[in-house]
């Protein structure tokens, strides 16, 4: 298993590189003129070549790329072309954000999720299930935008129970910053635990037509040892695959709700720097965010390891 | 011609007057009096709920984010705290009104070579050192300075700043501008020559270490993508101001949140809501709507005279013609804003001429004959416009519609904000035959709007469009250093009326500015940089 972790983690290496080309062309490439949209409409050529020579941007593509890939390798990524500030402290102040967003929103999601999708394949047809799905197809047909908006509109300017945007301050105390948590988490929660109740539901169903439940029940084992012990460990394999990308993505920043409640997390950092044209900030994020997907797929099928026995990763080295 | 101007009543004249009037605490209970009429309100003005109390935080909240603490780069996403935290010597009102802010007097030599300015005596800055004339001297030296020369907000104001050639201390509280030629319109210059200070030149955006100013409120903290965070300046050198305590200044990141963030009482006051929130907000007695256009931005369109049959001014005309601009303000603007064709449309302007204003109504007869005339059919043309301003969008369909009545193919696409600029950019338009854009300072005196807008002037190696006008460029420099008042007038009125016939940009409709404020806020004015001063804003309880 060490080897074969070892292995996975070194296979993170060309990944990444060959990532962080296609992340620098992707950008750079991409229509639009960062110095342009900084200095405004009264800015003279003769202005805007300065700049451009200020920032680097007048050298070719293949030098840009070398240059950012040794500082990259040394772990500086540089400077917003925006705000001037380091890239690392910028996301150094909006990464732990948008991880505690992504930790509790996964957790809310997970904890109503998954007793959903259960309770949807064992009432399979009845009609619970055809509420709990009608329930997640609203779930995820709801828009983000539009949710953030409403709830806004219901929590805060109706019941005044909620702060309508922003994350807080240090001067207000822990309990009191947690309630600018409360609408980005649920808003995220309800996509997210619609997604995870209609895989854990198809999961099921398709896990308790096995034959092995059938033997399961022939030896006459309780309903529940058979739910719980059984079909419910198998079922959670594909569950666990869309955990970790939902996880994944939420890490790479809910850049819809961000925006809407100007919650300073990653999203809404790569939002702006993307429509600034930022392209420091902009290759530093999508950066992380392979990273954190690369990492996140190998945890993955660690897990699978571990739910099922067949899979023995480390052995077949 | 002795152009001597000391005769203006400075804003601490203001205060005194009214405190003399017996009216309790001066500045307090004279603030809305003695507030700048500079601004134009809609809907329901400010109520008097109660007396204007001194003390409380005002909330306040915009989009974007701060990437510049600098009020010489002029940035829009950073105006709104320029004046809380900066000072001039001199500004101006809404109506063009020169006051006194570090300035005590001021005044023209007769041969209009020089320009002296007398401070106050008590002026200092954040961190407690005096301001003096010598701070002046060496804030006209950073406009030379080799080491800031790469610096966008540094060059803007060297820009301005080209007709003045030296700076110096008379003493330590006077301070002479000199000039190689008159420069009438000196006022206009130092409306943007805040106070700044840079003391580390590796940082002139103030974005390691927050700038100090002079200006009634410090700057104490910023958290990025959040807030930053201003509290009243004990030392202010007006007394009594300002009236509040704290200000905080929000960011959000969608206009949309904006309204419902004013609604919940998250913030007490707003800038650049929708403009389609606006009918609701002038049904909402809870709000004051301010819709000001002292900025004096204007929405117009690029014309690519470089590509024929756009280098005819008949087809330019025609186009012009052809542009429903009643409608498109009814419309795309919900009515806001103003139709307009020409830049000068403000009454304020020297160069403003009623019959210009909007001299060429909508008439698609009118523009099929002249582009008969031009011997032109079947043009097509393209258009690109950006959902950063979503009128935009909204008006060239209007205009893609009645063109197509005159058998014009307009073609509309829209593009992310950052291609929209890199269009505009470019003195080709990248090939495409018109692009919408926004100028400003169209209320500033026409020297300064000619120094600035270059795309209206006709000197093909300033104007990168390549649009060329000797006359104009004549007037221009004329214009510039003419003392004479009249002169002056005649002289950008003949350039307003260049502009118009010959239409190397197509105006559309004026630019206002939209704040919103709850009712319990009052006192906030704007100047005629079209930006908010907040120094005697306060909240009623």
């Amino acid at each position: 298993m060490q080897t074969y972790v070892i292995r996975r983690l070194l296979e993170l290496i060309p990944a990444l590189f060959a990532a962080s080309i296609l992340i620098f062309l992707m950008i750079t490439l991409a229509p639009g003129d960062p110095v342009a949209m900084r200095l405004g409409t009264e800015a003279t050529p003769a202005q805007i070549a300065a700049e451009r020579t200020r920032l680097g941007l007048d050298q070719s593509l293949p030098v840009r790329y070398g240059i950012w890939l040794a500082d990259v390798v040394r772990l500086d990524l540089g400077q917003s072309l925006y705000t001037n500030r380091p890239v690392t402290t910028l996301i150094a102040e909006a990464f732990p954000k948008t991880v505690q967003l992504a930790l509790i929103s996964l957790a809310l999601s997970l904890l109503i999720g998954l007793p959903m999708g259960m309770l949807a394949a064992l009432r399979q047809d009845r009609p619970t299930d055809t509420v709990i799905t009608g329930l997640n197809a609203l779930g995820l047909a709801i828009p983000n935008f539009w949710l953030g908006i409403l709830m806004i509109l219901f929590f805060s300017v109706q019941l005044r129970w909620l702060p309508p945007s922003g994350a807080g301050n240090a001067d207000q105390g822990m309990v009191a910053n947690l309630r600018y948590l409360v609408m980005p988490v649920l808003s995220i929660a309800v996509s997210n635990l619609s997604v995870f109740a209609r895989f854990t539901r198809s999961a099921l169903i398709d896990v308790l037509a096995d034959d092995f439940i059938r033997t399961a029940r022939a030896k006459g084992l309780a309903e529940r040892v058979v739910i719980n012990r059984h079909a419910l460990k198998n079922a959670l394999i594909p569950v666990v695959t869309i955990v970790g990308i939902q996880f994944g993505r939420l890490l790479g920043g809910a850049v819809v709700t961000e925006s809407v409640f100007a919650f300073p997390g990653i999203g809404r950092l790569t939002v702006t720097a993307i429509l600034n044209r930022d392209y420091p900030v902009v290759q530093a994020i999508l950066l992380l965010v392979v990273l954190i997907f690369l990492v996140a797929n190998v945890v993955v099928d660690l897990l699978y390891g571990y739910l099922d026995p067949r899979v023995r990763l480390g052995r077949a080295e | 011609m002795s152009n001597k101007k000391n005769t203006t009543i400075s804003r601490r004249s203001f205060l005194q007057l009214s405190a003399m009037a017996g009216v309790g605490l001066a500045a307090a209970a004279c603030a809305p009096a003695t507030a700048p009429s500079t601004t134009t309100t809609a809907g329901t003005t400010p109520a008097a709920a109660g007396a204007p109390t001194a003390g409380g935080i005002l909330k306040y909240a915009e989009t974007g984010e701060f990437n510049h603490f600098g009020p010489w780069q002029m940035g829009n996403v950073n105006t709104a705290m320029y004046n809380q935290v900066f000072g001039r010597l001199i500004w101006k009102d809404g109506e063009g009104t020169e006051h006194g802010d570090m300035a005590e007097s001021w005044e023209m030599a007769e041969d209009g070579l020089s320009f002296t300015v007398k401070m106050y005596e008590n002026i200092q800055w954040h961190d407690g050192q005096p301001c003096t004339a010598a701070d002046f001297v060496t804030m006209y030296g950073y406009t030379k300075d080799e080491a800031l020369s790469g610096e966008s907000s540094v060059q803007k104001t060297a820009n301005l700043m080209k007709p003045v050639i030296d700076v110096v201390a008379v003493d330590d509280y006077t301070i002479q501008f000199v000039f190689e030629k008159p420069v009438p319109y000196i006022t206009e210059i130092l409306d943007y020559f805040w106070a700044i200070r840079i003391d580390d030149k590796a940082d002139p955006a103030f974005m390691t270490t927050l700038p100090v100013g002079t200006g009634p409120f410090k700057i104490t903290e910023w958290v990025p993508n959040q807030y930053t965070k201003y509290v009243r300046n004990e030392t202010y050198h007006h007394e009594g101001l300002p009236l509040i305590d704290e200000w905080v200044f929000n960011r959000l990141e969608k206009s949309e949140t904006l309204l419902p963030n004013l609604e919940a009482e998250g913030v007490d006051g707003i800038f650049g809501p929708p403009l389609s929130d606006i009918a609701r907000i002038q049904q909402d007695d809870r709000f004051w709507l301010e819709i000001n256009s002292s900025a004096g931005s204007i929405f117009n369109i690029i014309v690519n005279t470089k590509l024929p049959p756009l280098d005819k001014k008949e087809v330019r005309q025609a186009l012009s013609y052809s542009l429903n601009r009643e409608a498109m303000v009814q419309s795309a603007f919900f009515g806001i804003a103003a139709p307009i064709t020409t830049p000068f449309w403000n009454p304020t302007s020297l160069a403003y001429r009623e019959d210009l204003v909007m001299a060429h109504p909508f008439d698609l007869d009118k523009a099929a004959s002249l582009l008969a005339e031009a011997g032109v059919t079947d043009l097509v043309l393209d258009i690109n416009v950006t959902s950063r301003w979503p009128q935009m969008k909204l008006f060239t369909l209007i205009w893609q519609a009645d063109l197509a009545k005159i058998g014009v193919t307009l073609n509309v696409q829209e593009v992310e904000n950052a291609r929209f600029y890199e269009i505009g950019g470019a003195g080709d338009l990248l090939g495409i035959s018109l692009h919408p854009w926004l100028n400003g300072r169209t209320s500033r005196d026409p020297a300064i709007f000619l120094g600035t807008q270059t795309n209206y002037r006709g000197d093909p190696t300033l104007n990168i469009y390549g649009w060329e006008n000797a006359e104009l460029e004549e007037i221009v420099a004329a214009g510039a250093v003419e003392l004479d008042l009249e002169t002056r007038r005649a002289l950008y009125q003949r350039a307003n009326e260049i502009l118009v016939d010959e239409l190397p940009m197509i105006q559309v409709a004026t630019d206002p500015r939209v704040w919103v404020w709850a009712k319990k806020v009052q006192g906030p004015y704007i100047d005629l940089v079209g930006n908010l001063t907040l120094d005697q804003a306060s909240i009623t309880s």
